[in-house]
């Protein structure tokens, strides 16, 4: 298992940024594929060629016939399987830590705006602000707030691509191990070949212990097959109701559409864990202007009012793709860029949504690190 | 082989390269170093138990495996790998060494955060360049020497079924068998493919740096 740590810690990393679904595809991944093949696919099929007896003493005959019997070994087609299945989430991965890298360009680009912004005078604060804030929808897939990835835009487009490559090659890989052995290996394999004199018979060892475990690999494979099915059909779902809220969104009156989003973005929120003590404490340049007076203490309440309700929500869980780790202050920002009068029941919503959590989500260096 | 402590240092030098070197990085990983500990090794392992040769004379089959696998793929792979891998040691010394003068003219009295010295990445800029693109540079140059190695001394990318030898001590034209072709065929090709997308990769790395450079030249001309 430890020549496949280096295949094993990338993976890791993609588990942190994965659908509910795709964690368990990833744990299917470790355990019932790497694993089992590892340590017991592998001593079974350790004396494949040795153990291959032809009933001949024809020199060369045994290697040939085993050769013809077996062109590429079922461990090494496994080991293929694996890494070409696996192969997907690397590029998704990828594209993920990519947009994190923008992200933080951008966030130290905003930083050295504000800082001379600051130096300058506040008049022109709130124009840069709705630069910014405007910069940041069309940035796909990431949140400015929560600091964490997003499944959403091209982020989405590229897991779903990546999704379905992986279907793809699972359907090759067991179509091709169908094609090469069928499903079951016989005990008896006749051959003919060059410098075989005559057909002779050739003996497979362990034969009935191989064929367990290609049952048991196929089986796995066609589970994966199927968990990747179902990812597909959330996804697809996900994102017709995505398209359905944003064309809602897009109707004239906007104070609505963000009480609409506000709500969809708190179920997405049951994956959230409340901020640690040190990071509620830190707090950025003062990005946001609350329209509360006394900052600290209301964020203090607001953080505790959100966590509650987090927890509370955590049951009715549902909604798979949003897979961030903290809050979302988005309809404050959009907020301040249009007029400051918004009706009563609004500010109550924005009251959950905390400054001090949204410092706790900075992107951190180890989340997706390579 | 302990190819751990390979990923440790490289793993250093990846904070400082460009995308496309981090893809490579992982193509590296991933599909050369994993699949030669996880499969070829394994493929190869009986290669010289299970080469059989059409005669009884003693040493003749000894004779005729060395003869025509002077040096074993993996083997081969294994240096190729190695020597493919060492130019980024070059970016990491001299990522080193850009570190320890910054630390020395800060222990000098010079006002140099030393967090930031620590933590920020290295932009490749200035000698950094030079010694970077020199090392894309080389690694393209390995692995084509190491393709062409490989062709030339197996004669191709197939490995035979059937060899035909008449080494001394051998009597006459003997044959022997060699163990596994087809599966040493589909690795030695996976394994060609995957050493053309290594190349690949570090030529559109090089265009990317040369272009950048040009580019900021240019900026800086007008």
């Amino acid at each position: 298992m430890g020549e496949w740590s280096f295949l094993g810690d990338f993976l890791e990393k993609v588990h942190k940024h994965s659908t509910v679904v795709g964690k368990v595809w990833l744990t299917v991944l470790f355990i019932f594929r790497m694993l089992v093949l590892g340590t017991a696919a592998e001593s079974s099929w350790g004396d494949e060629q040795s153990d291959f007896m032809c009933d001949t003493q024809q020199p060369g005959c045994e290697n040939v016939c085993y050769d013809k019997a077996f062109p590429i070994s079922h461990v090494r087609f496994w080991v293929l399987q694996i890494i070409f299945v696996s192969t997907p989430s690397l590029v998704y991965m990828g594209h993920a830590m990519h947009t994190v890298r923008m992200e933080e360009k951008r966030k130290m680009k905003e930083a050295e705006m504000e800082a001379q912004q600051n130096k300058n005078g506040g008049d022109t604060y709130y124009q840069q602000k709705c630069s910014v804030a405007e910069k940041e929808t069309k940035l796909s897939g990431w949140d400015e707030a929560g600091g964490q990835i997003i499944l959403r835009g091209s982020l989405l487009n590229t897991y779903v691509y990546s999704i379905l490559i992986r279907t793809a090659m699972e359907v090759a890989f067991i179509v091709g191990q169908y094609v090469l052995y069928g499903i079951f290996l016989e005990t008896l394999y006749i051959c003919q070949r060059a410098p075989c004199p005559h057909p002779v018979n050739c003996y497979v060892s362990r034969p009935t212990e191989k064929n367990v475990f290609i049952v048991f690999m196929l089986a796995v494979a066609v589970l994966s097959l199927f968990l990747s099915l179902a990812e597909l059909y959330h996804l697809g779902w996900k994102k017709a109701k995505e398209r359905c809220s944003r064309s809602y969104k897009a109707s004239p009156s906007t104070a609505p559409g963000r009480l609409e989003s506000a709500p969809q973005a708190d179920r997405a929120q049951m994956y959230t864990l409340p901020p640690d003590f040190n990071q509620c404490l830190s707090s950025p340049n003062g990005k946001f202007i609350s329209p509360f007076s006394n900052k600290m203490a209301s964020q203090q309440n607001t953080a505790n009012f959100a966590t509650e309700r987090v927890h509370g929500q955590e049951d009715a869980a549902g909604e798979g793709p949003f897979i961030k780790s903290s809050y979302v202050e988005s309809p404050e920002v959009a907020s301040e860029c249009a007029a400051p009068a918004f009706p009563e029941n609004y500010f109550n919503e924005k009251r959950r949504l905390s400054k001090a959590s949204r410092a706790s989500s900075k992107a951190r260096s180890d989340d997706l690190s390579v | 082989m302990d190819w751990g402590t390979l990923q440790g240092v490289l793993g250093g030098v990846n904070k400082h390269s460009t995308s496309i070197g981090k893809i490579w990085l992982t193509v590296l990983f991933i599909f050369r170093i994993m699949i030669l500990v996880v499969a070829a090794e394994k493929v190869w392992g009986d290669e010289q138990d299970d080469f059989v040769c059409n005669t009884l004379q003693p040493g003749c089959r000894n004779v005729c495996y060395d003869h025509f696998f002077p040096i074993s793929h993996i083997r081969l792979w294994a240096l190729q790998l190695i020597f493919v891998s060492t130019p980024a040691l070059l970016v990491a010394m001299h990522v080193a060494y850009t570190r320890h003068e910054k630390k020395r003219r800060f222990r000098n009295g010079e006002k140099i955060d030393i967090e930031e010295l620590k933590n920020k990445k290295i932009h490749i800029r200035g000698p950094l360049w030079w010694t970077y693109t020199s090392s894309i540079f080389f690694r393209i140059i390995f692995e084509a020497v190491f393709m062409y190695v490989f062709y030339y001394m197996y004669d191709g990318y197939q490995m035979p079924r059937l060899v035909k030898c008449d080494a001394w001590p051998c009597p006459n034209t003997v044959d022997c068998f060699v163990s596994r072709p087809t599966e040493k065929t589909t690795f030695t090709i996976f394994m060609l493919a995957v050493s053309g997308i290594c190349m690949m990769l570090n030529l559109a790395e090089l265009c990317y740096l040369v272009i950048k450079i040009c580019m900021k030249e240019s900026r800086k001309a007008t």
